[in-house]
């Protein structure tokens, strides 16, 4: 079981008149089999973050603890582009990311592949690809490490709303069957309560508003009454702390 | 009541033929024919001995693919040595030309230490390094070879220096996040992003190479293709002359069709649009317009 733990995170770019706060003194704690979504307006420091999380960026000050069994837990990243290396075919980006290259590294990304529905486009280029199987290769590669924790970088924004909806349930799928601790940008908050079964607020400053719990069962849908109760009463909490205009 | 009019259908040659007029290869072929047309019958009557018709040229270099020639070595000959000379010319350049454009692309101190020279090297016309090296090394192979080196090698310092600057960081910090070794990120992100930026290197600095090498071998060499054309003119055989830059044509041609393009094929297949009429500038250009894109919207 993963543990994230993120203490005091503080991130400043730049010096003097003109240094920007992204993050202020962060505190967090997830673990287990929970999906965790982190909402708020652009700019309020959601993808430094995870960033940060992912050892893409060094914090100013504070730490990230991500471990697994008490060792360092391996992670895996769904960006908000597809990010996949052009000049690779599915399976060689699939492959790329892997610690071994053998036959049974080969037979999982295959069967990851086969989960979003892509197992016959294998040996396509991304270029022969549309958006959303991009995103789908995307999200594939991730799991297919097998990760303890997955970071997800608003992965559904630049997709077509039928698109995001089907791969929302195929994610919804995969974070269900593998049993993993997920942590979700998104700047949607009824996609953050179609999937999550926590909410953090993010304020501009980056600082970590409130704490949500989404308290309801799965599958969920926008159009379910009960889904629709939450994404307002999350919205409200917008409104309450000045996040949009009310 | 509704008329309803319609023209007859036009006859399917009648507008076959209008679509084959019509098409850019019609236009490229009949200007190729006109200039021949030009050349062979208008041409004789000019006041001069001194253009041959296209017959007469054309008759000079059968003679000389058939290994029938006056001058010391024969076509092949000619330029095989020229090759010879142009290959460990460009791949010197090249040995030199890419470790200096890596470490421009990522010490902003070095980029500032070499900028003058890339700069000066792209802006010298390779008439003076064919002057220069001819000076220093006299007759031989030094001058020709040297030559090459020093006309190609800025555009493979300036092609590698801006693969580098715009390897997709995207990409890299992809590579990170998954925590895929360095060596892997070099070899599957970092060349492979530049691979582009390598085929132009190579189509450029060896396109310079070649007319520097030409020159070089007018001015000091006593074999090679540019020695010969120079011998023909010397021999006042204005066909001769003719003839070899037909050569260098036909040399040029074979470069871009059967190598170049072939190879960018094999190496670009994972870009399903590329064609004959694409050329490598503009797929790096494209590249790396998606790359900025996607950057762009992420922030």
């Amino acid at each position: 079981m993963a543990d994230v733990k993120v203490e005091n995170l503080r991130k400043i770019f730049g010096s003097g008149p003109t240094a920007v706060r992204a993050l202020q003194d962060v505190s967090f704690e997830a673990s287990g089999h929970t999906f965790v979504s982190i909402v708020g307006p652009s700019g309020c420091g959601k993808s430094t973050l995870l960033n940060i999380m992912t050892g893409i960026e060094t914090p100013t000050s504070g730490s990230v603890t991500i471990t697994e069994g008490g060792s360092p837990a391996r992670l895996g990243y769904v960006f908000q582009s597809a990010r996949l290396l052009p000049w690779r075919t599915v399976m060689d980006n699939l492959l790329f990311v892997q610690q071994t290259r053998d036959e049974e590294a080969r037979k999982r990304c295959m069967r990851f592949l086969e989960m979003v529905h892509l197992g016959d486009r294998a040996d396509n280029y991304p270029g022969e690809l549309s958006g959303g199987m991009q995103q789908r290769v995307g999200i594939a590669r991730a799991f297919s490490i097998e990760p303890d924790v997955l970071f997800m970088d608003e992965p559904f924004s630049h997709l077509d709303a039928i698109t995001a909806r089907t791969l929302r349930r195929e994610l919804h799928e995969l974070w269900k069957e593998t049993k993993k601790t997920v942590i979700f940008v998104t700047h949607d908050v009824g996609e953050a309560v179609e999937l999550s079964n926590r909410i953090l607020v993010f304020a501009k400053g980056g600082i970590l508003a409130d704490d949500i719990e989404i308290d309801l069962p799965f599958p969920r849908d926008s159009a379910d009454e009960a889904v629709a109760l939450a994404k307002a009463r999350v919205l409200k909490r917008f409104e309450d702390l000045n996040l949009i205009a009310s | 009541m509704t008329a309803v009019a319609s023209s007859p259908p036009p006859s399917s040659l009648a507008s076959r033929t209008r679509r084959v007029v019509a098409s850019p290869r019609f236009a490229r072929w009949a200007s190729l024919l006109a200039f021949l047309a030009f050349w062979q019958f208008v041409v004789p009557f000019f006041p001069t001995d001194l253009i041959p018709s296209p017959a007469r040229v054309l008759q000079f270099m059968w003679d000389e693919v058939r290994g029938i020639t006056l001058a010391r070595a024969t076509v092949w000959e000619a330029f095989g040595i020229s090759l010879r000379r142009l290959s460990l010319g460009f791949l010197l350049a090249f040995a030199v030309g890419v470790p200096i454009g890596l470490i421009m692309g990522v010490s902003r101190a070095i980029e500032n230490f070499f900028q003058d020279f890339v700069v000066v090297g792209l802006a010298m016309p390779s008439l003076v390094w064919a002057l220069l090296t001819g000076v220093w090394f006299g007759m031989g192979d030094g001058a020709p070879i040297v030559t090459v080196f020093l006309a190609a090698v800025p555009f493979v310092i300036i092609n590698t220096f801006e693969g580098v600057r715009d390897v997709p960081k995207d990409l890299t910090d992809m590579a990170r996040a998954f925590q895929v070794s360095r060596t892997r990120t070099m070899r599957h992100v970092i060349l492979a992003s530049l691979m582009p930026f390598f085929f132009a290197s190579l189509r450029y600095g060896l396109a310079n190479g070649w007319k520097g090498l030409v020159l070089a071998e007018v001015f000091a060499a006593t074999e090679g293709a540019g020695w010969t054309i120079q011998y023909w003119r010397d021999a006042h055989r204005a066909q001769g002359v003719f003839g070899y830059a037909l050569f260098f044509v036909i040399f040029a041609l074979i470069l871009e069709r059967l190598v170049f393009q072939r190879f960018a094929r094999r190496v670009f297949r994972w870009r399903p649009e590329i064609g004959a009429e694409t050329t490598i500038s503009e797929m790096a250009a494209d590249q790396f317009r998606e790359a900025a894109t996607d950057t762009d919207e992420e922030e």
